[in-house]
């Protein structure tokens, strides 16, 4: 497997004030630690984990947000943080992004037209009368009416805002799009249309995705493979199927059971006890322990390593990875 | 005519206990220069003590301006009409001015945002110790010690020193156990919860759930459980409306409505859900919009985006009827 | 609190410096010196005469040895003679800040708590009778210029109905504590009204944008009646915002109340920069600018800690 995109050991930190008059000493987050991952051509990996868990962060880094952190991201091969000026443009092109809240994330004084062509024009993709025909042709396969170049993005409902979002990311032609949570701002039958258009996309056009999400059906139903954040880093990684038949780590077993199911009624819940821990006082050892019904002192001492158990495609960072029963 | 059907409603807890909310009949509309809306249209439904009732729908079906209706804090410019009795005490007569002694004491209310719902230059503990103070007519000393008894009831460790806490000092979820306490500090007969776990992450949102369900144990309030979430309701719910544009298109027990959905609305929501029990390539969709309610609209307001709709559909309204016992749908198209 | 104190305090201290360096450069770059001025008003001197006096005065040196000097005298204590009073500056400076802060203080507190009661009141109807009213109220008292003002309340009140005094500050040591409060009145109701308007404005939008907020329907839902929702819950948040306004009001209004003061003929902070400036009084106008700054300074310093103090979201530790 020759990866499209690659991570490897990417950290990254904050300085954080809180509020107030006064600079103070600065402490530092460590939103995103040692993280590592590959997405092969074609590909959609998950990135999951609850608020404050550092996927966002991760995923804004692979798009080339970040200037410079720790560790590399490199995009077919090249470091996209120390792009020779020649191959910037291409690389940047090449990974587009898709945002949470489609009210936010779009120019108000832009029509619908401007938005679409303005990559285009950026990337110097054309005449423009071949821009204005491919703008016509993005409208027509993210689903939205053919008079909606004209118009602003007010007129448009959430779902599709988030279609005008996902054109504007499919414009200049890349080969992955880094979508954070697309689905959370949208209505529930608008989620599912939204979910069939990238699997469309990803069929036809062989895209990859890097899917940030906390709903787990959602991640379900679009991933190939899923990786688990808690606290900055990555506790698990595996095929989607694997993950979600035979997690392994129990932060992983824990949000899969805390996940609510149509037919199961009233039920006695298995609870993750506790909040999560502020990011500035991670615990020691395995971040998870303080909630961990299996944690033992080991857990509390020494880190465990993401490395892999019986099955070479899923890694596990838990000192218990192996134990026969599933907590 | 409404009345007579909710009292013969069916179900053993129904008949035994009595009923903590009673809702007939209600609307609430707004008029503009642009005409009026009606965003909830002649809504019925009673919920029993002891009992949740979960309301399903999207954005704009009407089910947060009810519970706004339930608390009279409908805008000013909007015109609610209807009846609500709360332990059979009616509200619709009551004058603006006594309003104050029902909210929060026999009806109270939890929001989605636990970030904003809290005031943030007052110390939790005397945002709860309020609620006492107002209507348990304890001195401020009394309720702050009250006060700090409910946070230990919702969970919070360590909660004589935490009622010191000003909201931002707080999680997410800590904030929500901190309104959960407030709106339960007086026992009130009903419980109106509007999307409470939607801005929380999973695991928290299971151990608000859990609390939830240990509160009502222990006290006993009914609890209207509004939510877009089909799969929290089902989990929460003994009962579930489903509303779409304004009105109740099915009403059912919650094990029926999702084994068996009825309305093609209902139908749709819960098939175009992503299912991890069974993954599908192409996930069903429900076509178009929600419509506007500008009062042209004839017939079924679902018919528009209706794979079942025909003439008929377009033309009458559908009434709410029982097709079978406990089950209740408005469509042509369903039949006993 | 206490090290937030000194660090704010060690920061003044190095504004003013810089202040006083820029201050000086800036008169320094000014046509003309007094020595100018003096040859100008005496035909019998000689260009001899104006370079000896230069010298002894050291007028003759750069510019940055003569600021060292004075930083030096000043750090001592002395800041200089005044030229055109042929007094030590803080004798004339000093009985200047003091009316201006009577003024100031005075035109502050009868404004901002008029402006928060009628902001407050507009608030809770917005677009009714009462906000209409006060909305143009308002409007009229920022677009009127202060010096109209001053002219018509001088009209009404002194020359019409002879109940006030037209200008003047009334004379130290006599007629006690009503005479001079007397003398007071006009000014500060035409900085009050100039004020109010502004800061009503301010207050008003901070309270209706607080009035939307989810907290104010969570305390409608617990049961909280009107009154008390306005004022327990959404008066202490809309707060904060109105007290940056009127710290920064603080600090203009010490050397902005200019021409109040030239109007009524009050001897205060304003009239004595502009004073000294047009006299060439070099060591007048750097020493009254300098303490207008520590005013602003201080405006400020107090704004953050009421700040801090009302909203327990800002810590100042």
């Amino acid at each position: 497997m020759t990866a499209l995109l690659s991570v490897k050991e990417l950290t990254i930190s904050f300085p954080v004030g809180g509020v107030s008059l006064l600079p103070r000493r600065r402490r530092v987050i460590q939103a995103v630690q040692d993280v590592s991952f590959d997405i092969a051509p074609g590909e959609t990996l998950a990135l999951v984990g609850e608020s404050g868990c550092g996927k966002t962060t991760a995923g804004r880094a692979t798009a080339g947000l970040y200037k410079a952190p720790k560790g590399t991201v490199s995009f077919r091969g090249q470091d996209i943080f120390n792009l020779p000026r020649a191959s910037r443009k291409p690389v940047r092109r090449a990974i587009q992004m898709v945002f949470q809240d489609p009210f936010s994330s779009l120019d108000p004084r832009m029509t619908v037209f401007e938005i679409l062509s303005e990559p285009l024009k950026i990337n110097r993709m054309g005449s423009a009368r071949e821009i204005r025909e491919r703008v016509q042709d993005l409208i027509g396969q993210v689903g939205l009416p053919a008079d909606s170049l004209n118009r602003y993005p007010h007129e448009f409902s959430g779902g599709q805002r988030q279609r005008i979002a996902i054109a504007r990311a499919l414009a200049p032609e890349p080969e992955l799009i880094v979508a954070d949570e697309p689905l959370s701002a949208l209505d529930v039958s608008v989620q599912s249309q939204v979910l069939n258009l990238l699997g469309a996309l990803k069929r036809e056009r062989g895209l990859s995705y890097l899917f940030i999400s906390h709903d787990l059906a959602a991640v379900h139903h679009i991933a190939d493979r899923v990786a688990v954040m808690y606290l900055g880093r990555l506790v698990e990684i595996a095929g989607r199927d694997a993950l979600f038949a035979n997690p392994r780590h129990p932060y992983t077993q824990g949000l899969l059971a805390a996940v609510p199911r149509i037919g199961q009624g009233r039920r006695k819940r298995t609870l993750i006890a506790g909040d999560l821990p502020s990011p500035l006082a991670v615990p020691s050892g395995c971040a998870f322990h303080p909630r961990c019904p299996l944690a033992q002192e080991i857990c509390r001492r020494e880190r465990p390593e993401l490395k892999t158990h019986s099955d070479v495609a899923h890694l596990t960072a838990c000192h218990f990875a192996e134990r026969k029963e599933a907590a | 005519m409404r009345s007579n059907r909710l009292e013969s409603e069916p179900g053993p807890s129904r008949l035994a206990s009595p009923l903590a909310l009673e809702v007939d009949g209600l609307s609430v509309d707004f008029s503009s220069h642009e005409g009026n809306k009606r965003v909830v249209d002649g809504v019925s439904y009673a919920i029993a003590r002891g009992q949740t009732l979960g309301v399903v729908g999207e954005s704009g079906c009407g089910k947060s301006m009810t519970a706004l209706a339930l608390l009279g804090l409908v805008p000013k410019q909007g015109c609610v009409t209807g009846r609500i009795s709360v332990s059979g005490q009616g509200l619709s007569e009551i004058a603006i001015d006594e309003w104050p002694e029902i909210r929060g004491k026999r009806i109270a209310m939890v929001f989605q945002e636990p970030m904003t719902a809290l005031n943030p230059a007052m110390r939790i503990g005397d945002q709860i110790a309020e609620v006492l103070h107002l209507h348990e007519g304890l001195s401020w000393k009394e309720a702050r010690e009250r006060a700090v008894e409910e946070l230990r009831l919702v969970g919070i460790p360590s909660p004589a020193e935490r009622a010191n806490a000003y909201p931002h000092q707080l999680s997410g979820g800590m904030r929500q156990r901190v309104v959960i306490a407030m709106a339960l500090a007086c026992r009130p007969d009903v419980l109106i919860a509007d999307e409470p776990t939607t801005a929380l992450d999973v695991t928290i949102q299971a151990q608000i759930l859990e609390l939830m369900q240990r509160l009502q144990d222990e006290i006993g309030m009914a609890v209207q459980f509004i939510s877009h979430n089909l799969a929290v309701v089902s989990e929460i719910a003994d009962d579930v409306i489903v509303m779409y544009a304004g009105q109740i298109v099915e009403r059912a027990s919650a094990d029926e409505l999702f084994s068996n959905p009825l309305h093609p609305y209902t139908q749709g929501l819960i098939a175009t859900l992503p299912k991890i029990e069974n993954r599908q390539d192409e996930l069903p969709v429900i076509p178009g919009m929600v419509p506007r309610l500008d009062g042209t609209l004839k017939g079924c307001r679902f018919a528009g985006r209706c794979v079942k709709a025909d003439s008929e559909c377009h033309a009458l309204i559908p009434v709410l009827r029982s097709i079978s016992p406990g089950h209740d749908v408005a469509c042509h198209k369903v039949r006993p | 609190m206490i090290v937030f104190l000194l660090r704010r305090l060690l920061g003044m201290a190095v504004v003013l410096l810089v202040m006083s360096f820029v201050v000086y450069g800036l008169i320094g770059l000014m046509p003309g010196d007094p020595i100018d001025l003096m040859v100008l008003s005496n035909p019998g001197m000689t260009a001899a005469d104006a370079d000896r006096l230069r010298a002894l005065h050291g007028l003759d040196q750069p510019l940055i040895a003569r600021y060292w000097r004075w930083l030096i005298a000043a750090l001592n204590g002395d800041f200089g003679f005044s030229r055109v009073y042929a007094r030590p500056v803080l004798d004339i400076v000093g009985p200047a800040l003091w009316q201006t802060t009577k003024l100031v203080a005075l035109t502050l507190a009868i404004s901002s708590i008029l402006a928060i009661a009628l902001g407050i009141r507009s608030a809770i109807r917005p677009g009714g009778k009462f906000d209409t009213l006060i909305s143009f109220v308002s409007f009229a008292g920022i677009s009127i210029p202060s010096f109209w003002l001053a002219l018509i309340l001088i009209l009404a009140f002194a020359v019409g109905l002879g109940w006030l005094p037209a200008s003047g500050m009334g004379r130290p040591g006599e007629g006690g504590f009503w005479d001079s409060a007397r003398y007071l009145i006009l000014p500060v109701a035409t900085l009050v009204i100039a004020n109010l308007g502004g800061v009503t404005r301010y207050a008003r939008s901070s309270m209706i944008e607080t009035l939307r907020m989810d907290f104010i329907r969570t305390a409608r839902a617990k049961g909280a009646r009107e009154p008390r929702v306005v004022l327990r819950h959404a008066f202490p948040n809309a707060l904060t915002s109105v007290i940056t306004v009127i710290g920064v009001n603080f600090g203009t209004l010490f050397s902005g109340a200019l021409i109040t003061e030239t109007m009524f003929a009050q001897r205060g902070l304003g009239k004595t920069i502009y004073d000294a400036i047009l006299g060439n009084d070099f060591n007048l106008a750097l020493v009254a600018l300098l303490f207008a700054t520590f005013a602003t300074l201080i405006g400020n310093l107090l704004a953050d800690i009421a700040y801090a103090w009302l909203d327990p979201r800002i810590s100042v530790t």
